[in-house]
């Protein structure tokens, strides 16, 4: 069953599989490294390498305003998260108590809803109160984004640190509020910070709401590349410097942050 | 998802620090407290959205018309339902939703066996598999966009340079959603693979090894030993990729923008045009609590499943 034969299909078959995955990613990257001018759609042909498509790009201030903005809800939207999931995940970890299900239940349903049966209202509500194309308008959206992920992220590490500790503190008389904040927290700073991480991510990543609430005078990176699109739809070089741009944070954080991303998307089910 | 996480370590066990004391103070009350604030935005974020919706579904909320807003009734579901639209966006959903799940779920069992046993580069290969579904769908859309483009595209400059008959793609009515099938199936079967990964990893040894006792090949111990015990984790996988792909709003507009015509114009792309290009939010919502509807009754036997617990 443990042959070298099968290695080497193992091998063939994961490489094949991951030049696949990568193919498109390196395609966004290679042509907005090709030189300008040669920005048709066959762009592919063209041969060399520049920087001058990302010069270009950086040149102009709507994308470094759009990621700037990107910046500042996911930063914002990430400590909102926290200090909502810290505690409720916390208490729902820890305790067993009449109704955890529920709320759990309920938190996971967030998870559940087509990010426009809640626009819709949040729209109207907006219009009235406006909040409609606003930084603070966004950041309250993107919390509906990961405070499931936060939840159940945060949940299973809880549920990982041994009970002793938290029993002890309670023991000597240290209250629920301390027991979190001086005893569970510091204990699992690593499992804190993997959450933010996951949590800015998705910010990041998010089209829908930052796409219909706002998008006018605020605009976050991926609807600025949007926007950039329709303005230069033969120019493709710069548009994908653009991409490349938009996605090099985020690869960084998930290459940090890797084995997080599936105990995150997995709501902690899985913790690879 | 308590359960899950159980099952997938099997050391998950609540504990009970309530019982060492009970006392009328504000520490007997801090479980409350902390859950507060989490409570208040549910009901923000989801009961306001649900009522909301159902107050609009039944009034005139055509933006088009400011100052007809009267009741309604159940007009605006009739206009969701008369005329193909709805219907059409229905079996793109099924079509877009069973097909990406069924070869996602196969594909990413298949990778995953391959980086089961110790391999070298299992590292690279799993950073490389979070690549795809971990950074920002909008620019990976528009990437395969051009690459899907008829007029010299990546994908027909390939298929010209090997002598092969080049293809329309996003463009012609019949290839556009199994376009996008294949940009869902890229950016989602690694995440498959790397949860259905973790299970094979976390299974215990014995089971494999009764079964080389009694001569069983390696599909065999693979079909009939390793794939019963990671049912409660395919389970999870059907679950969230389903719901996601349901939900799936990004490569669409990106990709096709729901065309051409309606051929990829999905249940959710129709509620955005519904809402947001038609302006008429009575009808929006009239579709968004349908489509609350189809996702509760779809989902609640795959949920009940996983939340029931074995000792109970």
């Amino acid at each position: 069953m443990h042959s070298r034969r099968n290695d080497w299909l193992r091998t063939f078959v994961l490489v094949v599989f991951c030049l696949i995955w990568v193919a498109p990613i390196v395609y966004i990257v290679r042509v907005a490294l090709t030189p300008p001018l040669s920005g048709g759609v066959e762009v592919e042909t063209a041969l060399g390498l520049s920087l001058d498509n990302f010069r270009a790009v950086l040149a102009r201030p709507e994308l470094l305003k759009a990621l700037g903005n990107s910046l500042v809800i996911g930063i914002a939207s990430t400590i909102i998260i926290l200090l909502i999931a810290i505690p409720a995940a916390f208490v729902c970890a820890t305790h067993e108590f009449r109704g955890r299900e529920t709320i759990e239940a309920w938190i996971l349903s967030t998870r559940m809803l087509p990010a426009f049966v809640v626009v819709l209202p949040y729209f109207m509500l907006f219009r009235t109160v406006h909040l409609l194309d606003t930084l603070i308008g966004l950041i309250v959206m993107h919390v509906i984004v990961s405070l499931a992920l936060a939840f159940f992220m945060l949940r299973s590490f809880f549920s990982e640190l041994p009970r002793e500790i938290l029993e002890a503190s309670t023991m000597e008389g240290a209250g629920q509020f301390r027991t979190l904040f001086s005893v569970a927290l510091p204990q699992m700073r690593a499992g804190v910070v993997a959450t933010g991480i996951m949590v800015f991510i998705f910010s990041w990543n998010e089209l829908a709401f930052a796409f219909t609430l706002a998008g006018g005078a605020v605009k976050t990176g991926p609807v600025a590349i949007l926007s950039f699109m329709a303005f230069q739809s033969v120019q493709i070089a710069p548009l994908m410097a653009a991409a490349s741009i938009l996605v090099a944070p985020i690869a960084i954080l998930l290459i940090v942050a890797q084995k997080s991303l599936i105990r995150g998307l997995s709501f902690g089910a899985v913790k690879a | 998802m308590s359960m899950l996480a159980g099952r997938a370590t099997g050391r998950h066990s609540p504990s009970h620090l309530d019982v060492q004391k009970r006392r009328i103070t504000l520490d007997s009350m801090a479980p409350g407290l902390m859950l507060a604030p989490i409570i208040v935005v549910l009901a923000a974020l989801t009961l306001y959205p649900f009522l909301a919706n159902v107050w609009y579904s039944v009034h005139a909320r055509d933006l088009t018309q400011p100052f007809d807003t009267g009741f309604t009734g159940i007009r605006n579901y009739e206009a969701v339902f008369e005329g193909g639209s709805f219907l059409n966006s229905l079996l793109v959903t099924i079509e877009f939703v069973v097909i990406s799940l069924g070869i996602e779920l196969v594909l990413g069992f298949l990778v995953a066996l391959a980086l089961w046993k110790p391999i070298i580069g299992s590292r690279i290969y799993s950073t490389i598999l979070i690549l795809p579904f971990g950074l920002t769908p909008v620019a990976l859309a528009l990437a395969w966009r051009l690459l899907f483009n008829p007029a010299g595209g990546g994908i027909n400059l390939m298929l010209a340079h090997f002598g092969l008959p080049t293809l329309d793609w996003t463009a012609s009515p019949q290839l556009a959603l199994p376009s996008l099938i294949i940009v869902d199936v890229w950016q989602w079967t690694p995440f498959v693979t790397l949860i259905l990964l973790a299970g094979l990893v976390a299974l215990p040894n014995e089971p494999f090894e009764a079964a080389a006792v009694e001569g069983a090949g390696y599909w065999t111990s693979v079909l009939h030993v390793a794939l019963p015990m990671l049912r409660p984790l395919v389970l999870v996988v059907i679950l969230f990729r389903g719901i996601d792909l349901f939900r799936t709003f990004d490569t669409f507009w990106v990709i096709t923008g729901g065309g051409p015509g309606n051929a990829t114009e999905t249940l959710n792309m129709l509620l955005y045009r519904l809402g947001f290009q038609n302006l008429n939010f009575g009808q929006a919502s009239a579709l968004a609590l349908t489509m609350l509807v189809i996702i509760i009754v779809t989902t609640r036997p795959l949920i009940r499943r996983l939340v029931a617990r074995r000792d109970r």
